[in-house]
């Protein structure tokens, strides 16, 4: 039971609390804002206390005596109005039970008060103990009020700190996680600009295409810290696309089930989508009002689970003469989803508009949901 | 526009031939063709750990280029079965150098994203280190 928090604020209340008290009472001593202060304390007092397991602090009386003379509603009476005062909630938590002192010694002590700290975890706090026989002195008594409000306190700084620590763990790792992420995103673009510079024929061609690349990548990126701890849904990846191209409604249609990619993923298909959209654009289906896109996906439990999905331009007519060189978008698709997620792709360019076709095994790198039966 | 490592002329590779495995494609196309241009037969690249080690039981490997983080499973099973096999490993990757197994810490690591001088060399120190293989019995 130690403190390495002296600036927290309870700690300070704490410390003063048993000062006054240690002071009140003649006790010279150096204290520390923990619930072994308030032994310390105790037993300064001429009170024993032992710490009983994390939470409790256990104090009884240790010299002979009688404990009739505590049984009285009076004594009892006096401890709970002094415990309330101090504005702590008091109960009895169980009438006796065996402890043990430091010096080896077991006694069977009859519970006086307790003082519970975390509603949330359960029985927390501070327990009074008489042994039968013994008799506190009025000094002991009026102590022991105190004792409670301050041991309290000791228990809930230590509960706090104890939330402190887990929570800056949990920021730790958070931290970790998004340095990760940061750099996975970075060696990304660093790939896009090695590759478009490869496949740009002008430095302006390669500054347009890497502007519209990264901010195909940014989209998901946003679409992925919405929710944190699930990827993006698939439909909403493909709607994003399209409507930062500004492509109208009536062009296009989109059906599937909803489906949502593992981050990495969605990534690479986030820059699918982009690169198809942009050769729709350029020379597909939105070229002209009356050409129409096509994008649907299922889902497939057999042989194994796949999601097939396929994007269909139509009602467009592509000259033979297009150039059919490979780009960043065909590398995309005939490389990079076959290579890091096993997809299965095929990529045409017909005279009605280009077909792409992926099949996507399902699994933990493509999907968020994986672990689960695929409906 | 793309780090040229084409400045160390002296610098060659020919012969050896070295294991990339590294799960993203452009990663790894990059290692690849790094290595290829000065003299490096590549047996991969290979995208994650079971392909990996396919490769490590089926092929004569001279030194292998590992990320550590292959799509969620580490590489360390691959880089003993290299070990057992007397062949040195580089570890490229964007992970702190803590979490290198203590049998490890010896193995040069090189921080995503990698500086392919610094990967050519170490391939090339590696390559030479290349011992006998271990052999049971």
């Amino acid at each position: 039971m130690t403190s390495d928090s002296p600036e927290f604020d309870l700690s300070r209340r704490l410390n003063s609390g048993l000062k006054r008290i240690a002071s009140a009472h003649g006790v010279d001593a150096v204290l520390h804002a923990t619930a072994t202060a308030a032994q310390e304390l105790a037993n300064a007092a001429g009170l024993c206390a032992v710490p009983n397991h994390q939470t409790h602090c256990v104090i009884s009386i240790p010299e002979r005596g009688t404990v009739s003379t505590l049984n009285g509603g009076s004594a009892l009476q006096r401890l709970i109005t002094g415990a309330v005062a101090a504005g702590e909630a008091i109960m009895q938590h169980r009438p006796s039970m065996e402890v043990e002192l430091p010096s080896g010694q077991r006694l069977r002590a009859e519970t006086l008060l307790t003082v519970p700290v975390g509603a949330d975890s359960g029985y927390l706090g501070l327990a009074f103990f008489w042994r039968d026989g013994l008799t506190p002195t009025s000094a002991q008594l009026t102590l022991l009020p105190g004792l409670a409000w301050t041991s309290c306190l000791a228990l809930r700084a230590q509960q706090h700190e104890r939330q402190l620590r887990e929570s800056r763990l949990e920021q730790q790792s958070q931290l970790a996680e998004i340095e990760h992420r940061a750099r996975n995103v970075l060696a990304t673009v660093r790939s896009i600009i090695r590759r478009s510079g490869q496949t740009s024929d002008s430095s302006e061609d390669l500054a347009s295409h890497l502007e519209a690349r990264i901010s195909a990548l940014a989209r998901t990126q946003g679409a992925m810290n919405v929710d944190r701890h699930s990827g993006p849904e698939l439909e909403d990846l493909i709607r994003a696309e399209l409507s930062a191209n500004a492509v109208r409604d009536n062009q296009f249609s989109i059906a599937g089930p909803s489906w949502r990619l593992a981050r990495r993923a969605a990534e690479t298909i986030a820059l699918t989508l982009h690169e198809l959209t942009t050769n729709a654009l350029k020379f597909g289906a939105f070229t002209v009002p009356e050409g129409r896109l096509a994008v649907s996906w299922n889902i497939d439990t057999a042989p194994a689970p796949t999601l097939r999905w396929s994007w269909v331009e139509s009602n467009v007519h592509i000259p033979q003469t297009q150039s059919r060189r490979r780009g960043f978008g065909s590398e995309l698709i005939e490389r990079v989803l076959p290579y890091e997620l096993g997809a299965v792709t095929r990529y045409t360019l017909n005279d009605g508009g280009a077909q792409c076709e992926i099949h996507l095994p399902i699994n933990e790198r493509t999907s968020v949901h994986a672990d689960r039966t695929p409906l | 526009m793309r780090p040229n490592p084409k400045g160390d002329n002296q610098l060659s590779l020919a012969g050896l031939r070295v294991l990339v495995v590294e799960d993203d494609y452009f990663i790894a196309e990059e290692i690849c063709s790094t290595l290829r241009e000065h003299g490096a037969q590549i047996v991969g690249p290979a995208p994650d750990v079971e392909h990996g080690l396919q490769l490590v039981k089926s092929r004569e490997i001279d030194c292998a280029v590992l990320d550590i983080n292959l799509q969620g499973d580490l590489a360390f099973g691959l880089a003993q079965e290299l070990r057992q096999r007397g062949t040195p490993a580089i570890f490229a990757t964007g992970y702190d150098v803590s979490v290198l197994p203590g049998e490890f810490s010896g193995y040069i690591r090189l921080e995503k994203p990698v500086n392919l001088r610094a990967l050519l060399q170490a391939v090339q120190s590696a390559g030479a280190r290349r011992q006998p293989a271990l052999q049971e019995s």
